[in-house]
């Protein structure tokens, strides 16, 4: 029981006041901003933000899975290429070892982008 | 390691050769690299890269684990000719899948590190959720493919919580060090420790679908096509508990925290499994629930955590896996290609092919334990060994669950030899069909004669 206590006092309340304080902070902020700012609502203000472009139609239409198809894809070798950079920073204390382990590696993913390329992923139309 | 080079260049073929059309060749392209990377395995004596890391350990205990688990699958894969029509655009997806989802299995069953046994679960799994989804206009399959990723993530999130705890407490990855640490500390570990062990162990009896974490299994089994719950029901739960064994045995030498862990699960795995398995009608179901009972008793020689346990649960899984390959075999000839699944399309087999009734026969009579069969000895090695080491009522549980097994298998065996056929459809099965069933039950006979001679590969 004592040792609950101890680790209580010790441990706990520290975290307690840290997270009162956190959320204190957030819902004081917003509450402020909510209130102490000015609001002038415009036509333009209102409207969801497109890039600059005005927004045309429903954004929840249904669009083709091919999207989906090239957006895993694109993140898959994506990541892959990330990498090459560590390797190229440190392209020369690795040497001729982390050359040819790196070839290693990019002949792998190679050999899957030319599957990818021969499986018909990346056809758009068919 | 060379046999896991070997079968990742393997892999890698089998798609190229899929995508060039030299579709032929595909079966024997594989079953020639297996071999190649069994003999590899066999022969590994030295363990050349990965021994100065500690990363992945090719013992004599994973070397006899690893050349089961390439046997199996090239049983699997003799096995696909004329089961594989869904698949027919994507044969050599599922192939190259299967290939790399054995690589998990080698790593699951030879890692020294917590880590190697973390990346040969996730190599193993992720392709089984595809593989399992891979009747892709099928509705059932779909379902069960989704069913498996959710709980096999939430699963692996155990698992990896498991690690991190493991790894809080004793401050390493590495399987020596882990154990050093537990044998200086002498039981004082600290809880931390403990939970990290039962949450890993948790997450490994969900890949062996042990009961209370086995809901997944029966829908999963039921809906992916049939040759992959063969390889699920043989080679996943080789790789499980291969993994499960060598976590037990090799880590911790004297530890009892998941005793009372294991007790629980083995005996609830063993009846959950049993008695579900009385009321199913459909044969696929009700190999999936034996296939849990079968995890139970495997539990028992993870429970009666022995130096005998390595081997017993080896030779059980032999048996085990034998068996069900005759059965996955037999039932995808007869009834699965008619989209048949209930135990009334074995009526009358031993009419109309007498020779694979009885192979199935002994299969079924393999599984229920009944000697001269592999599964035999597969269980009484088990429940030797756990009476040596005195655990009484555990045994007798499983004995009695043995009995009741008995009633679905001979409710097959009577369908097959006493019940009158009605379709007549003429069978005509491929001649590695037919390689498959024989030789596993010929292999199966042996075990059971000469069981000793296994015993010498450990």
């Amino acid at each position: 029981m004592m040792i609950f206590l101890v680790a209580f006092t010790k441990y706990l309340i520290p975290l307690i006041i840290q997270l009162l304080v956190v959320l204190g902070f957030v819902f004081t902020t917003v509450a402020a901003s909510q209130y102490l700012g000015p609001k002038r609502k415009t036509a333009g203000k209102l409207e969801s933000f497109e890039s600059g472009l005005d927004a045309v139609g429903n954004a929840r239409v249904p669009f083709s899975v091919k999207y989906f198809l090239a957006a895993i894809l694109f993140v898959l070798f994506d990541v892959e290429i990330i990498f090459l950079y560590p390797w190229a920073v440190n392209f020369k204390e690795l040497g001729w070892q982390g050359f040819v382990e790196m070839l290693m590696f990019i002949v792998f993913f190679t050999l899957g982008f030319f599957y990818v390329l021969k499986k018909g992923a990346l056809k758009w139309d068919d | 390691m060379s046999a896991i080079i070997t079968l990742s260049v393997l892999g890698i073929l089998v798609l190229y050769l899929g995508i060039f059309n030299f579709k032929k060749v595909l079966l024997p392209v594989i079953l020639l690299g297996l071999t190649v990377a069994f003999v590899l395995l066999a022969t590994n004596t030295g363990n050349v890269l990965a021994a100065d890391m500690h990363m992945l350990v090719f013992d004599a205990p994973a070397r006899a684990f690893g050349c089961l688990l390439i046997l199996i699958t090239a049983g699997v894969f003799c096995l696909t000719p004329g089961n594989m029509e869904y698949a027919t655009k994507f044969r050599q997806d599922v192939f190259g899948l299967m290939i790399f989802s054995l690589i998990g299995g080698i790593m699951m069953i030879s890692y020294g590190n917590l880590i190697t046994l973390f990346l040969g679960i996730e190599t193993l799994s992720i392709p089984l959720y595809v593989m399992v989804g891979s009747k892709r206009s099928d509705l059932k399959s779909n379902e069960a493919a989704m069913k498996y990723f959710l709980l096999g993530a939430f699963a692996t999130g155990f698992l990896l919580l498991g690690i991190a705890l493991i790894y809080g407490a004793t401050g390493s990855f590495d399987f020596r060090v882990i154990a050093e640490q537990c044998l200086t500390l002498q039981g004082n570990v600290s809880s931390w420790f403990e939970i990290g062990v039962l949450l890993l162990l948790i997450g490994l009896s969900f890949k062996v679908s042990a009961a209370p974490f086995h809901f997944w299994a029966p829908d999963v089994y039921d809906g992916a096509p049939t040759i992959v719950t063969t390889y699920m029901s043989t080679v996943v739960k080789i790789a499980g508990f291969g993994a499960l064994v060598r976590f037990t045995r090799g880590g911790f030498p004297d530890m009892h925290v998941f005793g009372q862990f294991t007790f629980i699960l083995a005996i609830l795995t063993m009846t959950i499994g049993n008695f579900v398995a009385t009321q199913q009608k459909s044969i696929k179901r009700m190999l999936a629930y034996s296939s849990i009972a079968h995890a139970g008793y495997m539990l028992i020689a993870i429970h009666c955590s022995t130096n005998a346990s390595l081997v017993n649960i080896f030779i059980y899984a032999f048996a085990y896996s034998l068996a069900s390959l005759v059965m996955f075999g037999v039932f995808m000839a007869i009834a699965d290609k008619y989209e048949l699944a209930d135990i009334d399309s074995f009526n009358g087999l031993s009419k109309k092919n007498p020779l694979v009734a009885i192979c199935a026969a002994i299969a079924l009579l393999s599984m229920a334990g009944i000697p001269i069969t592999a599964g035999f000895f597969g269980k009484y090695y088990i429940f030797a060994s756990a009476i040596d080491s005195n655990y009484f009522l555990i045994v007798i549980i499983a004995m009695l669950n043995s009995l009741v097994s008995l009633y679905y298998y001979l409710k097959l065996i009577i369908a097959m030899f006493f019940k009158e056929g009605s379709n007549d459809v003429s069978e005509k099965i491929p001649a590695l069909h037919y390689f498959v069933i024989f030789g596993c039950t010929a292999l199966n006979i042996l075990i059971g004669l000469y069981p000793n001679n296994l015993m010498m590969l450990f």
